[in-house]
C-alpha cells in the first residue's frame, strides 16, 4: 500500500475516449495517479485504453498508477455475492492484470458479506490490492469485521461540505482506513457557490472555491475523487498543494454541513442500514 | 431487435401509451432534477388527499396509485426512506382494507422500485405492462388520471410487523392509515 493517491479523478459519464485521453494526460501531468470507475460507469473500457495507450507512450508506468473499480449492485445479486467472473472480465476489458482498488458499490446487507468474502479470495490470488466499500457507515464497518473478519482497506462515501460525514471520517482515520470522496465538490452546488463562508475564504486564501474545497478534503486526510471535463479545471483542482488552512477554517467550513446528499443512500441501495 | 424496439416504441407514441407512462413515471423524483432533501413526510400508498395529514409547516413527497397494496408500498418505503431527515422524518402508509393482506406489486409500483427488487420478485410482466398502461389496464388509468382522491381514513396498528421493525431500526416514526372500502 505505499502508492496510495492524494486525489483521484472519477469517469462517472465520461466515456469519450479523446477527451478522456486529454484530460487523464493533464490529470496524470499534474500530480494525479489515481483513477476511478466502475461497471455502471460503461467507463471501465476506455478508461483501461486510456491508460494502456498512455503507459505505452511512456507517459505513466502501470505500477505508478493506482486504479479503482466497482463491483455494482446488479453483479452482487446476480451472483450471489461471487465476484470472481466480473472482476476478471473487468480486468481483461481494461487490460490490466490486477485492480489496485475494487469497492462494493453499494453495502446491499442480503449481499455484502459473500461480496467481501469473494474479494477476500481474489486478493489472495493477487488479482486485486485492495478491498473497499463505498456508501458507509460506521454500522456496516463494524458488522462487516464481525462477519468476514476483516476491515476494508477503502471506503468511498459521498463527502463534501454539505455532507461532512464527521463520525465515519474520524472512525476511518482512527482505524487506518482510507477515505475517498466521492462527489467531492457537491457537483458545485448553488450552496456552495453563493456560500458567504467560502466566498471569504477564497480571498483570504486567493483560491477558488473548487479549490478550497478540495484542500478542506485533505485537511482531514480524505482523498477526493473528482470530475472535470474540462481541462483548466483539472489544472485548478489539482493545484491544491502549495496551501493550507487554518483549523478554524476547517472548522468553519465543517458546520456547513446539512446533511444534503445527492445519491440517496436507500436509493442506490434498497433497505439501507443506517446504524 | 433494434427495429422491433423502435416498432414497439412507435406504437407505444401512437396509442397514447407513452404519454400515460410519462405520467406515471413522473411522479418519481430524481435525485438530480429535484433539488430538495430531508423531508418531514412521506406519503405511500393510496390515492389520498393529504392536506389534512401534512401540517402546513412541513415538507412531504407523496408516492400514490390506486389500490397499491400494503405490500408494494413497503417496497417502495424500502427505497425511498432517505428523502426523509434522517431521525426526524414520518413515514405515513395509506392503504385501502382489502389491499392490506395482498402480496401483489402492480406496473405502478415499478417506476419506484429499484432493480435489485424488480428481479427479486420477478417483476418482469408489471414491467412489460407499464409500457402500455392503457393497453393493460384502462380503468385503473382511469382511476390514476380521473379518480377522486381518498380523503378519510383511521389510523390502525400495521398488519405488517415487518413495517414497523424496518422503520424503527431507521429512526423513522409510521404511521399506518386505513381507508375502510
Ligand atoms: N461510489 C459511488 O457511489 C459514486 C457515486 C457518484 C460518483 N462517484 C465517483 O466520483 C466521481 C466524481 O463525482 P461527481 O462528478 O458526482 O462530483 P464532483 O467532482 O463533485 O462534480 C463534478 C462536477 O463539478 C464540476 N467541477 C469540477 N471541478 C470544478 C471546479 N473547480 N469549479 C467548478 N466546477 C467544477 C464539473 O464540471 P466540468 O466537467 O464542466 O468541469 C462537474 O459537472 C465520479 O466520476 C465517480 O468516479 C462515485
Amino acid at each position: 500500500m505505499n502508492n496510495i493517491p492524494w486525489i483521484f479523478m472519477g469517469t462517472f459519464q465520461n466515456k469519450d475516449f479523446d477527451l478522456l485521453l486529454n484530460n487523464v494526460q493533464i490529470g496524470i501531468q499534474n500530480g494525479v495517479h489515481g483513477f476511478d470507475t466502475a461497471p455502471s460507469y460503461k467507463s471501465e473500457g476506455v478508461l483501461g485504453i486510456v491508460l494502456k495507450t498512455l503507459i505505452e507512450k511512456g507517459v505513466v508506468k502501470r505500477e505508478d498508477l493506482f486504479i479503482s473499480d466497482k463491483v455494482d449492485a446488479w453483479q452482487m445479486q446476480e451472483n450471489n455475492g461471487e465476484m470472481s467472473q466480473y472482476v476478471q472480465d473487468a480486468l481483461h476489458k481494461m487490460h490490466l492484470d490486477y485492480l489496485d482498488l475494487v469497492l462494493v458499490h453499494w453495502p446491499l446487507p442480503e449481499y455484502l458479506y459473500a461480496t467481501i468474502r469473494s474479494l477476500i479470495e481474489l486478493k489472495e490470488k493477487g488479482l486485486i490490492r485492495n478491498i473497499g466499500v463505498c456508501n458507509v457507515r460506521i454500522g456496516h464497518l463494524k458488522r462487516i469485521l464481525s462477519n468476514v473478519g476483516i476491515l476494508p482497506d477503502f471506503i468511498q462515501n459521498e463527502i463534501h461540505p454539505l455532507n461532512n460525514c464527521d463520525e465515519v471520517v474520524n472512525w476511518c482515520n482512527e482505524k487506518n482506513i482510507k477515505i475517498m470522496a466521492y462527489s467531492p465538490l457537491c457537483r458545485m452546488n448553488k450552496k456552495l457557490i453563493e456560500s458567504p463562508i467560502l466566498q471569504e475564504l477564497s480571498i483570504k486564501y486567493n483560491k477558488s472555491i473548487g479549490q478550497l474545497i478540495l484542500r478542506w478534503h485533505l485537511e482531514r486526510s480524505v482523498m477526493p475523487v473528482f470530475m472535470s471535463h474540462n481541462p483548466k479545471r483539472i489544472v485548478e483542482n489539482t493545484s491544491i498543494r502549495d496551501f493550507s488552512l487554518d483549523k478554524n477554517d476547517i472548522v468553519r467550513i465543517n458546520a456547513m454541513n446539512e446533511n444534503y446528499k445527492i445519491f440517496l443512500e436507500s436509493k442506490g441501495c434498497p433497505g439501507y442500514e443506517i446504524h | 431487435m433494434k427495429y422491433i424496439k423502435k416498432m414497439l416504441h412507435l406504437l407505444q407514441v401512437i396509442t397514447g401509451n407513452s404519454s400515460v407512462n410519462k405520467r406515471i413515471c413522473e411522479k418519481n423524483p430524481g435525485t438530480f432534477t429535484e433539488n430538495r432533501r430531508n423531508f418531514d413526510v412521506l406519503v405511500i400508498g393510496e390515492m389520498y388527499d393529504v392536506k389534512d395529514l401534512i401540517p402546513h409547516n412541513k415538507t412531504y413527497l407523496q408516492f400514490d396509485a390506486p389500490d397499491r397494496t400494503l405490500f408494494a408500498s413497503f417496497l417502495i418505503l424500502q427505497g425511498k426512506f432517505s428523502w426523509l431527515n434522517e431521525g426526524k422524518g414520518k413515514c405515513i402508509i395509506v392503504c385501502k382494507k382489502n389491499n392490506e393482506k395482498k402480496k401483489s406489486v402492480s406496473m405502478f409500483d415499478i417506476p419506484f422500485l429499484h432493480t435489485i427488487i424488480i428481479h427479486k420478485y420477478k417483476l418482469k410482466k408489471q414491467q412489460a405492462e407499464l409500457k402500455f398502461p392503457l393497453l393493460c389496464h384502462p380503468l385503473q388509468i382511469c382511476k390514476f388520471i380521473f379518480g377522486k382522491k381518498y380523503e378519510m381514513s383511521f389510523v390502525e396498528k400495521c398488519p405488517l410487523p415487518e413495517i414497523i421493525d424496518f422503520c424503527a431500526q431507521r429512526d423513522i416514526e409510521f404511521e399506518y392509515r386505513v381507508i375502510k372500502n
